[in-house]
């Protein structure tokens, strides 16, 4: 009896799969809150290591903090458990992808799902995506086409016209591609994507004109809830850090602020962070915070150009003019290709009654970015304001004739001279950009100084 | 990435002791000689970004003898630029005392050309604070020029005669200005210390330099719009990239959006990288520019680029058609090959004689890798060692070579140079390692046929970027006679054809930057010719 219970144990031994392995990585030379979040997930995985959930959570952690070799196996080892979520294999996709090698079953169980499922739009977009990247042309083709059917996405347009357009379809490309930007016409990915197939197509005008359209509106992006929910899971201050950035991109002030709080609590004298926050502050209009940040900013590193650059503009708004020149002078040398500060430099010396700098500098960031008409207006307005408009309008005439007929600049040309009680002429002005622009102010200003 | 046991087992299988794989293959790749390390990895933990984008190299005949000498970039005092001497075929000596270079000059790439007309060519070496322009005594000596001015965070160069006026002018790709905070640290999103990337410092623009003859240099880049676009800058490739006949010059950026430099009519450069799908890979995303080559994939007798990149970026190829070019990576089995490893040096050559260009990727991280490599190295450097990959043509695209040890042998390579080094007509590769020895090898022996060119004008002077076509039956072969092509480098002015098992003489046709043809015809014996301005019909 002893033996064949032996022999049964021995079999069931042979037949059953060891208990899978966590992968470790080296915790010590983490930051302290990634190392916590993966101790974290190895202790909670310990203790059931047959829980799905847990291996999936243990590997979201790490691929949120791009650990992506010891993610990958932790992948394989949730793989393996059964049971597989949309949203679980779409990770293991971009894991796939970000090491350029395969974790083994998960394109077959990506096919089988889709057969099984044909409304999981973002899983077959993903993996048309990843099938664009690896050069299979048709099985992208196949797949954003019938991701298309289902949701005309702009993110979805894009990558369809990245395909077709490299399966040497440039008009149709086209088509899409335009259709995307109606629906996105903020995106720089369409704009860039969309302009040298115009070029292809023999029409470079309309590659130019593609080029140089303002970016206003919303992007093509595309998130399904489980990427949104693994970024979300990253706790380093370097990964908050390029959220805090993406967000500041965007002019999200408040979004960047969370963001920067959390490194800042984490590491409170990190410089850069404090400038970055001092610049969300600035924005949203809490001076003090601001200046607060930017002065730590300094203290810690002289070097940062964003903490000069914020301290001279509240130097500015609070009268402080000497101040706000040398700030803005020490930004400009430590970044002289900052074209907020090449902009303001100029504005700060007029306040400061230093003419004839400021004049030099103006001239200067226009021949640096001589297609700023912001530059130009704020620039209009301060020498208005300041009691120069003869001065304004010269430099307003000026501007219009490298630019053309802008109506913003046209209509402070029109203020110039009705400062100066030109007021015939300064009609003709507010006309032409009414002509430039219907909504321009200037039709206002033609109704009162009929 | 190969692991130190699979390198093991392959050198055991093929019969070589694993420390000496100098003939790992029988009829593979053959290392013929090793270069002490220029570029020591500091031991102090510090990681400053400039070790991860060092690793230059020139060749040229630095003393008149006929041959090709190395120049290899240094980090300075310990490790100072270093310069071998070709004493006798393919036996380098080092000649570095007494020649003239800067010891304390942390150099990152280098570029050759002769600025002074003088008929040897001087040497341009860029560097983490600037370049240094060094004139050629013809002695195998070199004297700093004095007032030479190009300063901040350089790393490939090229010269150029963009204004056509007969003098070498210089373009230099500037990186990102360390000088505002040169100890900056930073980590990865794991918090771990790494290698700072091109975005921890502020972008630069890159310089334009007018040589006005007599190698005294001015600053154009304002009046050429160039002083408005940073980027770091960390390739550069001059070619016809739009048909006109005038040079262009395409800068591939680390991290930003790369550069494509159009000559006008008006003799000024404007930037067109985007309008012309140069800008981006396909996926519109800007990728981390290294190294890269100018080329014909098509057979369409108009240059290709392709660029090398980051781990989990692929290198990518843009195919050229209508004024306009397509990532056309993947598509031509360039994809996936590449994601695993990042691309640095790169030369295209006919490695295997068949009539088209492969392509010899020199690899090497700048983040951790999953496994340690290469025990020798520091903590995270003993990481970051790859094996170099070579692309070879299949079909209308490529696919990957079969792994040679010697070749595949893991390092940190940056400078990748093909040439025919003892001018013996044969093909030799310089692989530029950082941390571990640089290495000469000699590439498979094939059957095929090769012809080098050189195009030089009446005194036998090389004349840069000039067009050579090779024409054997039907089939003809594109090259420009770069210098810059790769990272960091100078390849030799000569281009390489591989021309398979044709025993018919070659038609060559060479076009002079001005646009002027000429033809010679190269019987079968010849593999190396020299194509003389006036000499040809």
């Amino acid at each position: 009896m002893k033996q064949w219970i032996l022999l049964w144990v021995l079999v069931l031994g042979a037949c059953s799969e060891p208990a899978p392995k966590i992968p470790q990585v080296d915790v010590a030379a983490l930051e302290g809150p990634v190392a916590n979040a993966v101790q974290q997930s190895i202790e909670d995985l310990e203790l059931a290591l047959d829980e799905p959930r847990l291996w999936s959570n243990y590997a979201e952690v790490l691929q949120a903090h791009q650990l992506y070799g010891a993610a990958r196996k932790a992948w394989q080892a949730r793989f393996k458990l059964g049971s597989l979520q949309p949203g679980e294999l779409l990770l293991m996709l971009r894991c796939e992808e970000a090491l350029g090698q395969p974790i083994e079953g998960v394109q077959e169980a990506v096919s089988s799902l889709l057969v099984e499922n044909s409304d999981l739009i973002s899983l077959r977009f993903s993996r048309g995506s990843s099938r664009l990247r690896a050069g299979d042309l048709q099985g992208a083709k196949e797949d954003l086409e019938l991701a298309l059917g289902q949701d005309r996405h702009p993110a979805i347009l894009l990558a369809f016209g990245r395909t077709v357009l490299s399966l040497g379809d440039a008009e149709r490309a086209r088509s899409l591609l335009e259709e995307a930007r109606a629906g996105a016409p903020g995106d720089v990915d369409i704009q860039k994507t969309l302009a040298p197939v115009y070029l292809q197509l023999g029409e470079s005008d309309l590659a130019n004109t593609e080029l140089q359209r303002q970016l206003r509106g919303p992007k093509a992006l595309r998130f399904d809830p489980a990427e949104i929910r693994m970024t979300q899971r990253s706790v380093s201050s370097s990964a908050n850090t390029d959220r805090a950035r993406e967000a500041m991109s965007r002019r999200e002030w408040r979004i960047a602020l969370v963001w920067l709080n959390k490194i800042l609590a984490v590491y409170p004298d990190r410089a850069s962070a404090h400038a970055r926050r001092g610049m969300c502050h600035l924005m949203t209009n809490q001076p003090q915070e601001a200046e607060r940040d930017f002065r730590k900013a300094i203290g810690e590193d002289e070097s940062l150009a964003m903490a000069h650059r914020g301290l001279g503009v509240l130097a500015g708004r609070s009268g402080r003019t000497a101040q706000a020149v040398t700030h803005l002078a020490r930004a400009l040398e430590l970044n002289p290709d900052d074209p907020d500060a090449v902009g303001m430099y100029p504005i700060a010396l007029l306040k400061a009654g230093q003419l004839q700098e400021a004049e030099s500098a103006y001239l200067s960031a226009r021949k640096r970015f001589p297609n700023n008409r912001i530059l130009v207006q704020q620039w209009l307005v301060v020498l208005r304001r300041m009691g120069r408009p003869d001065q304004g309008f010269a430099a307003a005439t000026s501007a219009i004739q490298e630019l053309g007929e802008d109506a913003a600049l046209l209509h402070h040309a029109g203020l110039c001279l009705e400062a100066m009680g030109r007021t015939k002429e300064a009609r003709q002005y507010h006309e032409r950009s009414v002509a430039a622009d219907e909504k321009s102010p200037s039709a206002a200003r033609l109704e009162k100084i009929k | 990435m190969r692991s130190p046991a699979l390198f093991l087992a392959l050198a055991i299988l093929s019969g070589c002791a694993p420390d000496d794989p100098t003939s790992a293959t029988p009829g593979g790749w053959r290392k013929i000689q090793s270069f002490e390390p220029a570029v020591q990895i500091p031991q102090d933990g510090a990681l400053r970004l400039e070790y991860g984008v060092t690793g230059g190299a020139a060749v040229f005949d630095t003393d008149g003898d006929g041959d090709l000498d190395i120049v290899l970039t240094g980090t300075g005092i310990g490790s100072p630029t270093r310069l071998w001497e070709q004493t006798e075929p393919l036996v380098f000596v080092d000649a570095t005392v007494g020649s003239g270079f800067d010891p304390t000059f942390f150099g990152i790439g280098a570029s050759a050309g002769d600025v002074d007309g003088d008929g040897d060519a001087d040497v341009l070496i860029t560097g983490r604070l600037g370049s240094q322009l060094y004139r050629n005594n013809r002695d195998g000596t070199f004297e700093q020029w004095s007032g030479f001015r190009a300063p901040k965070c350089s790393s490939s160069a090229t010269f150029v005669d963009y204004d056509r006026d007969g003098d070498l002018d210089v373009f230099i790709c500037r990186y990102a200005d360390i000088s505002l905070n040169p100890n900056k640290e930073c980590r990865d999103p794991s918090g771990r210390l790494e290698l700072c990337g091109p975005t921890a410092h502020p972008p630069l623009h890159d310089l334009l330099l007018n040589n006005d003859g007599t190698g005294s240099f001015t600053d154009v880049s304002a009046e050429h719009g160039i002083d408005r676009a940073a980027g770091a800058g960390l390739g550069v490739v001059v070619d016809d990239f739009t048909g006109d006949g005038r040079l262009d010059l395409y800068v591939a950026n680390d991290g930003y959006e790369n550069h494509l430099w159009v000559m006008g009519e008006d003799g000024r450069f404007e930037e067109q990288a985007a309008q012309r799908g140069l800008a981006l890979n396909l996926m519109g995303e800007t990728e981390a520019g290294m190294g890269v080559v100018s080329l014909d994939v098509d057979g369409d007798l108009a240059p290709d680029v392709y660029c090398t990149h980051l781990a989990a970026e692929s290198n990518t190829l843009y195919i050229g058609k209508n004024d306009a070019f397509l990532d056309s990576t993947a598509p031509l089995g360039l994809g996936v090959a590449s994601m695993p490893r990042t691309g640095f040096g790169v030369a295209a050559r006919d490695f295997n004689r068949d009539g088209q260009e492969d392509l010899l990727v020199g690899n090497g991280r700048v983040t951790r890798g999953s496994e340690i490599v290469l025990e020798q190295l520091s903590d995270p450097w003993n990481g970051m060692a790859e094996s170099n990959d070579l692309y070879v043509r299949s079909g209308s695209g490529f696919e990957v070579a079969p792994f040679d040890p010697v070749l595949g042998e893991a390092g940190l390579t940056r400078a990748v140079v093909a040439a025919d080094f003892d001018r013996q007509g044969d093909l030799e590769v310089l692989l530029v390692n950082i941390g571990t020895p640089s290495v000469l090898l000699a590439s498979p022996n094939s059957k095929g046929r090769e012809l080098f060119v050189e195009a030089v004008d009446q005194l036998g002077r090389p004349v840069l970027h000039t067009l050579v076509r090779c024409q054997i039956g039907e089939q003809i072969q594109r090259r420009r006679q770069g210098i810059s092509d790769g990272y960091a480098s100078a390849q030799a002015p000569e281009v390489h054809f591989g021309l398979g098992s044709s025993q018919l003489p070659a038609r060559v046709t060479v076009q002079w930057p001005d646009g002027e043809e000429e033809v010679f015809e190269v019987s079968a014996e010849v593999n190396r010719f020299k194509a003389q301005r006036g000499s040809g019909s």
